[in-house]
């Protein structure tokens, strides 16, 4: 990160006049939405199409969902104010929102753990139960593995910041983090809306069209 | 958070904008949680419009104000919403595809308008076998028929009141041993197909000569999976 410093206060000489790396996280992230979309698609394709439960109505906790999902809003409102410390230099800011972020994020993969064993020890719901199992466990999983794999990133970040090798200087290695944290938060957004706000009370084949919603009430047989 | 640190901040203009950003986010997702949570407050389409308009909304404001789209060059933006746009219009296409976003779409109506029968293969466990009518492709002709023949005899429960012979010796509807060529002749212009149809779906229509009406009960076709029934239709016009 020699040129570090230099890229904060001009622009790197590159053909867009932005910086390589930052526009190739804003890259990645634009292809990661088909990513996540093709995930959810499939899982509002399949949405009310299994055959046997148990359905999401009958697993469903929105009250504790919605707490995990404060909890990761809260982890992005952190990392910004994690990105803020790094360009005052704020040594001690820096870690204590890094070390925020983290730990936040961690509890938001411990609330998916518990959700996750929840529903299979306890309800009897895997992956290979039925489509509503397959399509939540691909969602909800490879959404975890993000929230992971940005846990272990702000640790590292968190490491080095421990070294007092983050300032603003170097700025630009936590805003890069920064931007992949959001995004996982936004996508976490999008899931929650589709997953358990509109289809939280999705019973068996008696719902109706997908977005006309559930009739859980109706379960002919 | 320290209260020296805090105070630094606050002078900071985007502090403050960050707190309000957190706020807002804080109580849209409040609202969203009342308006689904013990009951769902409003249902149908507002439902769906107003869930996806408040989450657009906590998406928006995360992008420009926490990603700083906002304040960063136009690229990144077109960037993302281009992928974003992309993903979109991906979603779109695989809901129209298989029928989702019809208003009077059925659940499980695509897979149950594409089910083939499926065919037990030999030295298959029996643990893997699934319901009839959810499985796989091909079999053929035999296949369709053996399972119309299932349905005919179990759970459609025709075996009950329909003597086919051979096969079932119920008494109280018409004989079916030859319904695949005298079903043609039964209404004037109807084939035994259409026929045979007619009599599951709407057993009210017609009712043949000598039995009384509204013995056929009604709602028969309910109890089966599209393909079960696709397969007791060939059943019975195979029935010659």
């Amino acid at each position: 990160m020699a040129h570090a410093a230099e890229a904060v206060h001009h622009a790197e000489a590159t053909t867009t006049g932005l910086n390589h790396r930052k526009l190739l996280m804003w890259v990645f992230l634009g292809s990661d939405c088909l990513f996540f979309g093709a995930l959810i698609a499939t899982y509002m394709v399949y949405r009310g199409q299994s055959v046997n439960g148990p359905y999401p109505t009958d697993i469903l906790n929105i009250p504790v969902t919605t707490i995990s999902t404060f909890v990761l809003l809260c982890s992005s409102f952190a990392m910004v104010q994690a990105l803020a410390a790094t360009n005052r230099n704020d040594q001690k800011g820096i870690k204590i929102w890094l070390l925020a972020t983290a730990l936040l994020g961690t509890t938001f993969l411990l609330f998916q753990a518990y959700e996750f064993y929840t529903f299979s020890i306890g309800e009897g719901l895997y992956i290979y139960t039925n489509l509503f199992g397959s399509t939540f466990f691909t969602l909800t999983g490879f959404h975890g593995a993000h929230v992971t794999l940005g846990v272990v990133w702000l640790m590292s970040l968190f490491i080095i910041a421990f070294k007092g090798r983050l300032g603003p200087s170097t700025a630009l290695d936590v805003e890069i983090a920064g931007l992949y944290w959001h995004f996982v938060d936004i996508v976490w957004i999008v899931i929650f809306t589709l997953v358990y706000l509109i289809g939280g009370y999705d019973a068996g084949p008696a719902a109706t069209g997908v977005f006309i919603g559930p009739l859980s009430s109706v379960l002919p047989v | 958070m320290t209260t020296g640190h805090a105070g630094e901040q606050m002078r900071h203009p985007t502090f403050r904008q960050y707190v309000v950003v957190a706020i807002v986010l804080f109580l849209i997702t409040m609202l969203e949680f009342y308006i689904i949570y013990p009951h769902q407050r409003i249902t149908g389409i507002p439902l769906v419009v107003v869930l996806v308009g408040l989450s657009a909304v906590k998406f928006a404001t995360v992008i420009f104000f926490y990603m700083h789209l906002k304040f960063d060059a136009r690229l990144f933006t077109w960037i993302f919403l281009g992928g974003l746009a992309l993903a979109f219009t991906v979603g779109v296409a695989l809901l129209t595809l298989f029928g989702s976003l019809r208003a009077e779409a059925q659940p499980r109506g695509f897979a149950q308008e594409n089910a083939v029968p499926y065919v037990p293969e030999h030295g298959e466990g029996g643990a893997m076998e699934p319901k009839p009518g959810s499985g796989t492709t091909t079999g053929g002709d035999a296949a369709k028929l053996a399972l119309g023949k299932e349905v005919f005899t179990g759970r459609g429960t025709c075996f009950a009141c329909h003597t086919i012979q051979g096969v079932s010796t119920g008494a109280v509807g018409p004989e079916l041993t030859h319904i695949g060529t005298t079903g043609s002749s039964r209404r004037a212009g109807m084939s035994s197909d259409a026929y045979v149809r007619q009599s599951i779906e709407e057993p009210g229509a017609f009712t043949v000569p000598g039995f009384p009406p509204g013995g056929m009960p009604a709602g028969l076709k309910d109890n089966l999976a599209k393909g079960e029934f696709e397969a007791l239709v060939a059943f019975l016009l195979a029935q010659k």
